[in-house]
């Protein structure tokens, strides 16, 4: 299985080198559907096999990764077929295939070291799919600045770790319970930092909604599509820290739910499009930091569907975002008005989705809410109570988006727009039933990820030593 | 011979997919095709309408042969985890028979009227789309056996509201009221979540059988001791506030009387207006058990009553006058709730919900009726001043003309209290946003769209 991942990872970074020089849109839809059909394929494998047994090598399928995996990959695929052709540059494809080359190894890691090459790859991914003009410098700089601040904290606790023990993300109880207590209080709030700045989380978030609106939306969709923030409090924050990682994740979630409402604000002034979406899915990515840090199986249960949720949802969603601005020229919610009427499968769809990230019945986000508030409310009622504003605010600012974007009066003359193309129709719409279908049978789900919860819940609360 | 369980168990998933499955066909043809046919369209939400009924029809004899005892019909787990499950659950006792009845004689009487009086309109079909999706989540509504699955009817009901309030998207007002509309729902339906969660709590299920002891309704115990009932009754208070329109939340019911005659009347004059009255009807063990929580529904309906009707004597449009009889008449439904007078409410509430029905159906035509008789007198007749004029002083008659004029002033006090403050933050943090990412405090000129316009003082 290592070989196989491995393989990939080089295929795709090869694959990303080739279409930098040379664009080729057929080549990059291959990969990614190649990755697709491999990470379906791992999935099955894992779905049939003793999953605990294969934790051995560098890279490693487990329920979590088999989870996250085939979403990744199908995010992926949806942007290539779906994405404005324009937006399709040699850099965006490249992006795109080294993005996904990084979530793989990023979520099939079985070691920090090897998280964290992965986590330099999926930066310098982002970094190469944001304007390169002039007029783009200062986001450059500001987005090297916040990966930065987020990737240091990621080395200085490698280092720590490299130093004092074994770095794998497997290690067994005896070397990491060696570490102090207060080594480990270090190394969680580095790690921390790391998870903080991929999710958003407030004062690290300024990045994620400007990426949302300037960078093309194949590469955004990625970045919430793979939610490498949850990951890292599965893979390294509470295994690699038991001692302490269940007093430490109490101010760490706090972090993470005021961090959801203070997005979800911001989301409620936003004039463009793409960065209401942006602060709208940081957000969602807060609280799904928030679920992934509460202390009860239901909320993890629920933060890791959230995870595929969101990355179905927001893919769609970016999607259509981006179908939109390449037909009017502008995200700009006043110039957009009334767009109903001449985009009409557009609009359903746009409102469908949105629907549906705001957790509406019969959906996967409405599964994935509905276990977080019942884990939440019963260990943190007060961050719950947050967690529901924050929602409110979201699906406020959602709706009204869409009656913002495609109702009312236009502010200009009619033109002829053409609506969605069936191609990306289909994927949308496929997206949408995907979201569906988890939504209307998520025991599948539940049923592949209870060894990843089972797994944190008992380092969360080790069972009390019997007395002599 | 199957037993009336078993019938009962097909009637009711029948009952609840048909509406379903008729806005899904509805759906796929509008997307599907050009312009698909009005006659098609109709007929399939006419029969889909028309089936509802008749299972229900089904389900009342079930449920008489069954000994007029209530059935509970188990359809097993949605999805569970550890310590929680989401089990779908449905309830078929005399209340819900009597509002499922209500409700699908009235959405197929709805359809059919629609059918002409929407005829050649630019959104017949999705008009029919929502109101098939209307009928599915009314239905599980009031045969849902859990508050976890009213909820989700109650979501589908909300959301089928407020893009009938939109119907005439090319107009700025419908969509405002859309908006005011969607924003009151999404605060309110919190209530209802919470309320959810906190049972699952307290007794490990929101269903309705675990919440209320052995009895028929509504002669049921509550489940949890006082103290309790009064959170999750307080909860549940607030979802009921923003889906029957009741005081502070009532603003948005008047202007979402901008969505076509025969959705303002199936929604807003005899639905969806009384879900929060049926919720409350059906939650009656709990309400018994809390004196705080009687108290406090007993103070949001009085006071809804007594602005309503002060509030829609000043209006001189027909279906806000209308609008605001319905909130008074919710607001009693709520008082008598808080009396604990539940056989008085159920006949209040289906007679309201006849008669409004009537009333905005007829809107349209009794405004002609209106003209052609100012027409004939020359002038319209003047309005004979009731007993309060003669009773109340002037200066308090003309005090209370201000404030109903000005609706109590309540959207300036939310204005200045709740939306201006958070805009003013939100827009201060997003500048300092800007700012670290971008280099350019920039202010932004105007960002009125993305501000709830329809809570402007000034909004209709």
């Amino acid at each position: 299985m290592s070989l196989i991942l491995t393989a990939l990872i080089v295929v795709l970074g090869a694959g990303a080198a080739y279409v930098w020089r040379r664009p080729s849109i057929m080549l990059a839809r291959a990969l990614t559907v190649g990755t697709l059909g491999v990470a379906l394929a791992l999935a099955t494998h894992v779905l049939a096999s003793d999953v605990a047994a294969t934790r051995a090598t560098l890279l490693f399928n487990d329920d979590l990764s088999a989870l996250c995996l085939p979403v990744t990959a199908l995010g992926a695929c949806a942007v290539l077929l779906a994405s404005p052709m324009r937006e399709l540059t040699g850099r965006t494809l490249a992006s795109v295939l080294l993005s996904l080359a990084a979530a793989v190894a990023a979520l099939c890691a079985a070691d920090l070291a090897i998280f964290t090459l992965a986590w330099l790859l999926g930066l310098g991914a982002i970094y190469i799919a944001l304007p390169s003009d002039d007029a783009h410098a200062r986001i450059r700089k500001g987005y090297v600045a916040y990966a930065g601040l987020g990737t240091a904290p990621l080395l200085l606790a490698l280092a720590i770790l490299t130093h004092a023990h074994d770095t794998s993300f497997v290690a067994s109880p005896e070397v990491t319970n060696a570490l102090s207590t207060s080594t480990q209080h270090l190394v969680f709030f580095l790690l921390a930092l790391t998870a903080a700045f991929r999710s958003g989380l407030v004062p690290l978030h300024a990045w994620l909604p400007t990426l949302t609106s300037r960078a093309p939306v194949a590469v955004a969709a990625l970045v919430f599509g793979a939610q490498l923030g949850p990951v890292l409090v599965a893979r390294a924050m509470v295994p690699l820290t038991p001692l302490v990682a269940q007093s430490d994740l109490s101010p760490f979630s706090t972090w993470a739910v005021v961090s959801a409402l203070y997005a979800a604000l911001l989301g409620l002034v936003q004039r463009d499009v793409k960065r209401t979406l942006g602060y709208v899915l940081t957000s969602q990515s807060a609280l799904l930091l928030f679920g992934m840090s509460g202390t009860d199986p239901e909320s993890m249960h629920g933060a890791l569907l959230g995870c595929i949720g969101l990355g179905l949802t927001a893919t769609g969603l970016l999607l259509i975002a981006g179908a939109l601005e390449a037909r009017m020229g502008s995200a700009d919610v006043v110039r957009l008005e009334g767009r109903g009427r001449t985009l009409p499968r557009m609009a359903a769809l746009f409102f469908l989705l949105a629907a549906a990230a705001i957790g509406l019945p019969g959906t996967l986000p409405f599964v994935s809410e509905d276990l977080l508030l019942h884990g939440l409310l019963r260990t943190n009622p007060r961050g719950a109570l947050v967690l529901l504003l924050g929602t409110v605010l979201n699906g406020i600012t959602l709706l009204r988006l869409f009656f913002a974007v495609f109702q009312g009066p236009s502010r200009e003359r009619e033109s002829q727009k053409h609506d969605l193309t069936p191609r990306e129709g289909m994927v949308i719409a496929g997206l949408l039933a995907l979201t569906v279908l988890a939504g209307l049978s998520p025991r599948v789900l539940l049923a592949l990820q209870e060894h990843s919860v089972a797994a944190l819940s008992a380092i969360e609360h080790p069972r009390p030593s019997r007395p002599e | 011979m199957p037993s009336s369980m078993q019938v009962a168990h097909v009637a009711a998933l029948l009952l609840l997919g048909l509406p379903a499955a008729s806005a899904l066909v509805i759906g796929l043809r509008m997307l599907s095709m050009r312009s698909p046919s009005e006659r098609n369209t109709a007929s399939i939400a006419g029969t889909a309408s028309f089936l509802s009924w008749a299972l229900g029809l089904v389900l009342f004899v079930a449920y008489r042969v069954h000994g007029a005892t209530p059935l509970t019909l188990a359809y097993g787990e949605w999805f569970g985890v550890a310590g929680y499950a989401f089990e779908v659950e449905l309830l078929v006792d005399h209340l819900s028979l009597l509002m499922l009845l209500l409700s699908s004689s009235i959405v197929g009487l709805v359809s059919r009227f629609s059918v002409r009086y929407l005829h050649r309109e630019p959104g017949f079909h999705r008009f029919f789309l929502l109101l098939s999706a209307f009928s599915a989540g009314m239905s599980l509504l009031v045969l849902s056996g859990s508050y976890d699955l009213l909820f989700a009817g109650w979501e589908v009901v909300g959301i089928a509201s407020m893009l009938l309030v939109s119907f005439f998207h090319d107009r700025s007002g419908p969509v405002r009221g859309a908006v005011r509309a969607m924003i009151s729902y999404r605060v309110a339906d919190v209530g209802l979540l919470v309320a959810g969660v906190l049972l699952h709590d307290l007794l490990g299920s929101a269903e309705f059988e675990a919440a209320f002891h052995e009895g028929v309704w509504p002669h049921a115990g509550s489940a949890v001791n006082a103290n309790a009932a009064t959170w999750v009754v307080l909860a549940l208070l607030l979802a009921v506030m923003g889906k029957s329109a009741q005081f502070p939340l009532s603003g948005w019911l008047p202007r979402a009387m901008e969505g076509p005659t025969p959705s303002s009347a199936l929604f807003y004059g005899a639905l969806s207006v009384h879900a929060g009255v049926y919720l409350l009807l059906r939650s009656a063990p709990l309400i018994e058990a809390s004196t705080p929580a009687s108290i406090a529904i007993g103070v949001i309906g009085a006071l809804s009553a007594i602005s309503a009707t002060l509030t829609g004597r000043t209006q001189a449009d027909a279906k806000n006058i209308l609008a605001y009889a319905t909130i008074t008449q919710v607001g009693l439904m709520l008082v008598a709730i808080a009396l604990h007078l539940w056989t008085w409410v159920l006949v209040h509430m289906v007679a309201h919900a006849c008669l409004r029905l009537l009333q905005l159906l007829r809107a349209p035509s009794a405004l002609r009726d209106a003209q052609e008789l100012s027409a004939a007198l020359r002038g319209a007749p003047r309005p004979r001043p009731g007993l309060a004029f003669h009773i109340v002083p002037s200066g308090v008659r003309d005090r209370l003309y201000l404030l109903a004029r000005h609706r109590f002033f309540s959207d300036e006090w939310l204005h200045r209290l709740v939306i201006d403050p958070v805009l003013a933050l939100a827009r201060a943090l997003d500048r300092m946003d800007r700012a670290t990412m971008e280099g350019s405090p920039e202010r932004e000129p105007d960002l009125a769209p993305t501000v709830p316009a329809s809570l402007s003082p000034g909004a209709p």
